[in-house]
């Protein structure tokens, strides 16, 4: 049972990017931000001089922003805004996760599309080489380039991928699409 | 099934489709040129040969030049498809010149 846990725990680090940079960068940030505010109330309330800029001057340069404040706010925001997308998105490292009684078991998507690409490529019927396959979290595209003169058919070929990656149970799961480039080459 | 493909190289489709060609038109196999392409997944076809004739004065009936070269694009198509198992697109036949044939006497 915490055997199970742990490897679920393993898996997940494995599929995601750990937030911890993110977080330290954040905290350390706000901390020293805090910290010169800090510093600058004492000295003002004290009446010395200031390190940078007095809070009394702060506040006003707020109320009348010059271009040089508009510029640093906009700064700021679009530092925000990548800290919250950092915190919200997924942050996927391209790996799925296979299921295994005993082991935990992650491969990365090039290792599944190189996978599923030979299994499209030997029912096509066409040479390794014009198959190419890439897989994102859920969805996989099969490209293969036919032969001039024999069609492929796109909807077996799609099944015939499916149903191997079925076996497979990756997850998050995955919907494999075949295309068909529309030129073809003539010699093998 | 056995595992392993079969695959025909370019020009052995084009030395396939120059002898059809030449058998069709009835011309020497080395007067004829062929090129093959891609055409959205079907094998497009391009032969410029020469084509027989007889000479003007000939009083023998013989099919229009237009018509055997019409009846050789079909042969080829179909003749291509049932050795390659290609499936064959457009066929262009360019006339290089005419290959007179000349009446022989008869002795």
């Amino acid at each position: 049972m915490t055997e199970q846990s742990l490897y679920r725990r393993l898996v997940r680090r494995s599929l995601h990017r750990s937030r911890s940079a993110a977080v330290i960068t954040a905290l350390v940030v706000l901390l020293l931000g805090a910290i010169y505010v800090g510093i600058e109330s004492v000295l003002g309330a004290l009446g010395n001089a200031p390190l940078l800029i007095s809070p009394a001057d702060a506040i006003a340069a707020i109320e009348k922003p010059t271009p040089v404040v508009l510029v640093g706010a906009a700064a700021l925001a679009v530092l925000g805004v990548v800290f919250v997308l950092l915190a919200l998105l997924p942050g996927s490292r391209g790996r799925h996760e296979l299921p295994n009684e005993r082991l935990a078991v992650v491969v990365d998507d090039g290792v599944l599309a190189g996978a599923i690409g030979r299994v499209a490529q030997r029912a096509s019927g066409v040479g390794p080489s014009r198959v190419s396959t890439t897989v994102a979290k859920r969805r996989g595209t099969v490209t293969i380039t036919p032969t001039s003169g024999l069609p492929l058919d796109k909807a077996a070929l799609a099944a015939t991928a499916q149903e191997f990656v079925h076996t497979l149970e990756p997850r998050p799961s995955v919907k494999v699409g075949v295309s068909v480039t529309s030129s073809g080459v003539v010699g093998a | 099934m056995i595992p392993g493909r079969v695959s025909i190289s370019g020009r052995a489709l084009e030395r396939t489709t120059a002898a059809i060609a030449a058998g069709a038109l009835r011309v020497p196999v080395a007067t004829v040129r062929v090129a093959l392409a891609d055409q959205a997944g079907l094998l497009g076809v391009s032969v410029t040969a020469p084509v027989r004739a007889m000479p003007l004065r000939s009083t023998e009936p013989e099919a229009g030049i237009l018509t055997r070269v019409q009846a050789a694009r079909r042969d080829i198509r179909d003749e291509l498809t049932e050795i390659s198992g290609r499936t064959v697109g457009r066929v262009n036949i360019t006339i290089a010149r005419a290959e007179i044939r000349e009446e022989k006497r008869i002795r």
